[in-house]
């Protein structure tokens, strides 16, 4: 286990590298740069950067250089941990993604006053935000999902089955950020239910603990709703396939004829099967989830990555969309790792190959 | 099958937007001759019907007719107007955040500029229509380039160069590749053109997985090796006699990845970095309602087109699995 969980951390090596390859190139490809958006020919010669200007600041922040000499330079910066400094903030893109959470160990405080301030200061960094959003849509996806899934397989061709999956089909096809807009049209703006602004209400600090929770509950529901049912109608049929799967197999056929109820039948031995797939469905769920909590933290202006990379996006700020392209694909990358390892810890049967 | 009518609906609506929603007549008797305005903007009508005094009245004062009532002009005899009597670019005071008024011909209200709605949901059908093509068209050519290098040549070419490329993409929130990309590109290429070429250039990793995986599976076939006995060269068996037999499988994942773009295509259009407004898309018409929570036709209707064109594109791809895989159905 600990040798295949090192190769596969080894195998990252080169993947990461081409991970930087591929957004380098993608900035670099596209026409423009940061500054050549202050040149607009059309506007007026107000709302012109002067030429020198122009070239100072490309001179500035490195981008007159050639293109090898630029993507040296950003890769020794990303080697030495660092993601660079924002252009529109002027503070370390780590400070601005996640807080200045890794100075807690820095700063020489005791090592439990160390991580609890480390915890806390993730769990208000944006990263945190989106974090916890996720997570939340997750389980709300998964809570729905798989009893549904479970249903739907246990009771195949029933009325239910084939109304469940004609639904949630139709869910799919549901853009998130027009369910988002109509509930906060419905729910938000004509039955004032539920808030659609931001994490917490003004003066939640202020608050127990208790209500603090209630409050981001309330805060959450709307956008973990708007990002969990995209995802229903995948997690509930590849439940459903995999219950349908396991009720084919000897095992199950074996403890039908020592005469276990279906009850017994599917809780005990069906539902365990079709459990370990699920964890590696999770892991396969997250670039979705990622790309759509990005409009979604938008519209309901969740102080999450998503929401920064779109102002990142409106401001121009290149070391922010860089940084966050990376920090997604190896986010993405390192939960794979997580679900396969995951995975392979719950299933002996999966080979370490 | 409603899937493929919707998808028909739409091609027509798209088309024919000129003659349903525009503010030139579909015909008009002016200075005693007759005219037919808003058939010149049909694509192949509009290089044959000459310019004549109506086209020029209607350059300069575009809702001329609109206002005949108020302005009676005694030169214009009978005249018949489109459905919905607006263009979709003219603004105008009088209808500025308008909800649906059927009195007012505006069926599905107005927006911030008092532009009709409706005129500017048919215009954006056009663009919708094209992305699912022309995207899927860009995607699929290098997807399928991509795939059959890794799945034909395999060896080291695979494993070092196609599969890391493919796994590496993979990796990506295709949203947030596209976003980076339209973020550094220069507001001035940003246009519908550009914004169907960049969701073509980023979401192929999907296509060249499956292309890949087919083409493994075809190579050792029997068809593969007596097309090399007979002395094709890689390339023409690859193309010639491999592609083919793995385009049905490609076929039903094109036709998801056009739902797929129309969604890519809207979603980057409503956070504003897509086609740019005045251009119409039912993205950017979305996402006005976000400025005017209280104008919900602004975020009913585009919303519900994207959704049925989604859904339609699903079906249909739903249905050419099941047609053309028999083994499918559980």
């Amino acid at each position: 286990m600990l040798a295949y969980t090192v190769r596969r951390l080894l195998l990252m090596v080169p993947t990461l590298l081409l991970i930087t390859v591929v957004v380098f190139a993608v900035v670099k490809l596209a026409p423009g740069n940061p500054f050549s958006v202050l040149q607009v020919p059309g506007e007026g010669p107000s709302r012109q950067m002067n030429p020198e200007d122009y070239q100072a600041m490309l001179h500035r922040y490195g981008l007159d250089r050639p293109w090898p000499v630029q993507y040296w330079r950003w890769l020794r910066t990303l080697a030495s941990g660092s993601l660079g400094e924002s252009f529109s903030q002027r503070r370390p893109v780590s400070d601005v993604l996640f807080g200045g959470a890794e100075r807690a160990f820095s700063a020489g405080l005791p090592p439990a006053a160390a991580a609890s301030t480390f915890l806390r200061r993730l769990a208000q960094s944006p990263f945190g935000a989106t974090v916890q959003l996720n997570l939340l849509a997750l389980l709300l996806m998964v809570a729905v999902a798989f009893p549904v899934g479970l249903w739907a397989a246990a009771r195949r061709g029933s009325a239910f089955d084939r109304i469940s999956s004609v639904l949630l089909y139709g869910l799919y096809s549901l853009p998130n950020f027009w369910v988002a807009v109509l509930l906060i049209v419905l729910v938000g703006v004509h039955w004032r239910l539920l808030p659609f602004i931001g994490m917490h209400s003004d003066g939640s600090g202020a608050m127990g603990p208790l209500a603090q929770a209630w409050d981001f509950l309330r805060h959450a529901a709307l956008p973990a709703l708007c990002l969990a049912y995209g995802g229903l109608a995948f997690v509930a049929r590849f439940t459903r396939g995999t219950v349908l799967d396991a009720l084919n197999q000897d095992y199950v056929r074996t403890a039908r004829a020592k005469g276990l109820t279906e009850r017994a039948v599917l809780g005990r031995h069906a539902i365990r099967n079709a459990l370990i797939p699920l964890l590696t469905l999770s892991g396969l769920l997250l670039p979705s989830l990622v790309s759509g909590s990005v409009i979604i933290e938008e519209i309901f202006a969740w102080p999450g990555l998503g929401r920064l990379f779109v102002q990142a996006i409106y401001a121009r700020d290149y070391p922010v969309i860089l940084a966050e392209s990376v920090v997604g694909a190896v986010a993405v990358l390192l939960s794979t790792l997580a679900a396969d390892l995951a995975c392979a810890a719950a299933d002996p049967r999966v080979r370490l190959t | 099958m409603a899937g493929l009518g919707f998808v028909g609906f739409l091609l027509v609506a798209a088309y024919f937007a000129p003659l349903i929603a525009n503010n030139k007549p579909l015909l008009i008797r002016y200075e005693g001759r007759w005219s037919f305005p808003a058939f010149r903007e049909l694509p192949p009508l509009n290089h044959l019907l000459p310019m004549d005094a109506v086209d020029l009245r209607l350059a300069a004062d575009p809702d001329w007719l609109l206002d005949l009532p108020a302005k009676p002009d005694p030169r214009v005899g009978f005249f018949l107007l489109p459905p919905v009597p607006y263009s979709p670019y003219q603004t105008r005071l009088r209808d500025v955040n308008l909800g649906p008024s059927l009195r007012l011909r505006h069926p599905f209200g107005c927006d911030d500029g008092g532009r009709d709605v409706c005129a500017r949901m048919l215009y954006g059908a056009r663009v919708s229509l094209l992305v699912g093509f022309l995207a899927v068209g860009v995607a699929l050519l290098i997807g399928v380039a991509v795939g059959a290098l890794g799945g034909y040549a395999g060896g080291w070419v695979d494993m070092v160069v196609v599969s890391r490329l493919i796994e590496v993409m993979m990796c990506f929130p295709t949203f947030f590749l596209l976003l980076a990309v339209v973020a550094v590109m220069d507001p001035r290429y940003l246009n519908a053109w550009t914004v169907m070429l960049v969701i073509g250039l980023t979401s192929w990793p999907g296509l060249a997985r499956y292309t890949r995986a087919e083409f493994m599976r075809l190579k050792d076939s029997d068809m593969a090796a007596s097309a090399l006995a007979a002395g094709a060269g890689p390339v023409r068996v690859a193309f010639r006699h491999l592609l083919p037999n793995a385009l049905t499988p490609l076929l039903v994942n094109a036709t998801f990845a056009v739902a797929g773009s129309i969604l890519l295509e809207s979603a980057v259009s409503f956070l504003g970095v897509g086609v740019q407004p005045p251009e119409p898309s039912w993205g950017n018409i979305l996402s006005l309602v976000t400025r005017y929570w209280s104008a919900w036709w602004l975020g009913l209707f585009p919303g519900a087109a994207i959704f049925l064109s989604v859904l339609s594109y699903n079906l249909v791809g739903e249905g050419l699995r099941e047609a053309l895989d028999p083994h499918s159905a559980g």
